[in-house]
């Protein structure tokens, strides 16, 4: 599991990313509790978050994980790795299927393309669970240049 | 209003029940633009990042917030002591009229202009760009609902955009619609 906003390594600089350079993996578990507790701290009370009673009315085996939850995990996987100034400009996701409660998740990614004059790179992430990859995303990510502001805004 | 289950409760999932061609005709439907019941708060902030197991700093000690937040501004209280506050969810794929009981998310393309911080109020605002005809997928049977929405500060300036494709769909036969 990975400590908090610890990747044990330095944060990657635009010069150290290369297309198609293959990122560490972090690894995450997410309790039945937290994803409670993630639907109260967000206020998303769809009760498939909530209720499993409910989650399997609806087809599911047990209550679900909810979208934003996912986009903490890509966005917090991107500024572990990039530094924390990093701006997230854009996140493109698509979920092919449900994450329940109890999972293992692995959060992989690889560079996608690095504009040097913008301060920008895109990173590919992908979350895997149990062999299988329920979501995956395309974030474009403004990085600290000096003398730039863009990562500031 | 509460919707009956299968689980014999009771939910408010303030979903607008209508037909698939009642929902078509709801694209182009704009919410209006709904402020958040309050500023962000730097409780919000840190529990979210605890939830995640986030040390970023900047949400920690500079009150920055993490944009993958940005949707939970849209959520509204289950109560307000104030009668004028509006409680309506500003999600606007609840209020497109369909047959569906249930709904799952499918994509998001979320662009952010700058960061959101501790103590801006958000304001929000949503459009339904389609809705399409009836498909079946392993979950159910149901449509598609595309929309945007528009995330403002309290000046008016715009903080970033989110587009949103959610399935409404009910598991088998479709189901009828409320009232008719």
């Amino acid at each position: 599991m990975t400590a908090p906003g610890d990747t044990g390594t330095a944060p990657l600089s635009l010069t150290a990313l290369a297309p198609g350079q293959i990122l560490p993996d972090q690894h995450e578990y997410i309790s039945f509790a937290a994803i409670c507790q993630l639907t109260a701290t967000s206020g998303d009370w769809y009760p498939g978050h909530y209720d499993p009673d409910f989650a399997r009315s609806q087809g599911q085996p047990t209550i679900f994980v909810s979208t934003l939850y996912f986009h903490g995990l890509i966005d917090k996987y991107v500024t572990d790795l990039l530094g924390p100034e990093t701006f997230v400009a854009r996140r493109r996701m698509r979920m092919h299927s449900s994450v329940y409660a109890d999972a293992q998740l692995t959060v992989c990614g690889s560079v996608i393309g690095v504009d040097p004059a913008a301060g920008q790179a895109t990173i590919a992430v992908e979350l895997e669970c149990n062999g299988k990859k329920p979501v995956t995303a395309e974030v474009t990510a403004e990085l600290p240049i000096e003398g730039r502001a863009g990562a500031q805004r | 209003m509460p919707t009956p289950n299968a689980t014999g409760r009771e939910y408010d999932l303030s979903l607008v029940f209508g037909t698939v061609a009642e929902g078509q005709a709801f694209v182009g439907h704009r919410t209006g633009r709904r402020a958040a019941i309050s500023p962000v708060t730097e409780r919000t902030v840190t529990l979210f990042s605890a939830l995640l197991r986030d040390g970023n700093p900047l949400y920690w000690n500079d009150g920055i917030c993490p944009p993958s937040l940005l949707l939970s501004f849209d959520f509204r209280y289950p109560w307000h002591p104030d009668p004028a506050v509006d409680l309506r969810p500003t999600r606007i794929f609840r209020e497109v009229p369909l047959p569906g009981h249930y709904i799952v998310n499918v994509e998001t393309d979320s662009r952010y202009l700058r960061r959101i911080r501790v103590g801006d109020l958000v304001s929000s605002e949503g459009e339904v760009e389609s809705v399409s005809d009836t498909k079946t997928t392993r979950l159910g049977v149901g449509n598609f609902i595309h929309s945007t929405t528009s995330y403002y500060d309290a000046t008016g300036e715009l903080l970033a955009t989110n587009t949103n494709v959610l399935f409404r769909y009910d598991r088998h036969e479709p189901a009828q619609a409320e009232g008719q």
